[in-house]
């Protein structure tokens, strides 16, 4: 099972990265606890999770295909 | 969600006061329109220790922003009495002074345009996925959050 991972604003910065594939991960908290391992400057980062452009809160369950993007704070205006 | 035509918002750089007075103008034939209300946002150079920002760098998640936004816009349409509504938003580099939002919403009388156009801004700011990389002099950078 294949999902997509999305960067934005400074978790790209942080990543060094817009985008990602990723393989094996079921839900959302295994995908964050892989994401802090991966790149430990993003631990402190205040973040919103979107799935398939949709805010999504809480453990959720990946589906192969999925594109989960990481949001940090909102700016507009 | 069904596929529904979504307007165009997201303009390259600065909005020019040009197009803005061109928005207003084109309105003048829509004569049930009795109230219109504009929301401008504008780049501020505020000063972050002692640099000052020179200009914001917008970024956007379009396919969500867009989702987003057609939400507030049917949201406005049903809470109130608004005969059209436009939102335009620039992506890119926007340099202090420079104009990085345009609301407008046109209604028979006051109190909806009003209304609706301070919930839309509200909503842009807390639920559109846009983010802002806030440019100084020496060409460092800060990434901006709404409060």
């Amino acid at each position: 099972m294949e999902i997509t991972v999305l960067f934005f604003g400074l978790f790209a910065e942080a990543a060094g990265a817009d985008k990602i594939t990723l393989k094996g991960i079921n839900d959302t908290d295994m995908l964050i606890q892989h994401l802090m391992d991966s790149y430990p400057s993003l631990w402190d980062k205040k973040y919103r999770i979107a799935l398939n452009t949709r805010v999504v809160n809480g453990k959720t369950s990946l589906s192969e295909g999925d594109v989960v993007a990481l949001l940090p704070p909102f700016a507009g205006g | 969600m069904t596929e529904k035509k979504k307007p165009n918002v997201f303009v390259e750089g600065a909005i020019n006061p040009q197009f803005i007075a061109d928005s207003i103008a084109k309105h003048s034939s829509k004569k049930g329109i009795g109230a219109h209300d504009i929301f401008l946002g504008q780049v501020r150079n505020d000063v972050l220790g002692d640099k000052e920002v020179k200009a914001i760098e917008y970024s956007t998640y379009q396919p969500m922003a867009e989702d987003i936004l057609l939400e507030i816009r049917e949201a406005a349409f049903r809470e109130y009495n608004l005969v059209c509504m436009h939102i335009y938003h620039s992506i890119g580099r926007v340099d202090a002074g420079e104009i990085c939002l345009f609301v407008f919403v046109s209604s028979k009388h006051r109190k909806d345009a009003f209304e609706a156009c301070r919930s839309i801004v509200e909503k842009i700011k807390a639920d559109v996925p846009i983010w802002g990389k806030e440019i100084f002099e020496d060409e460092t950078s800060a990434w901006k959050e709404n409060r």
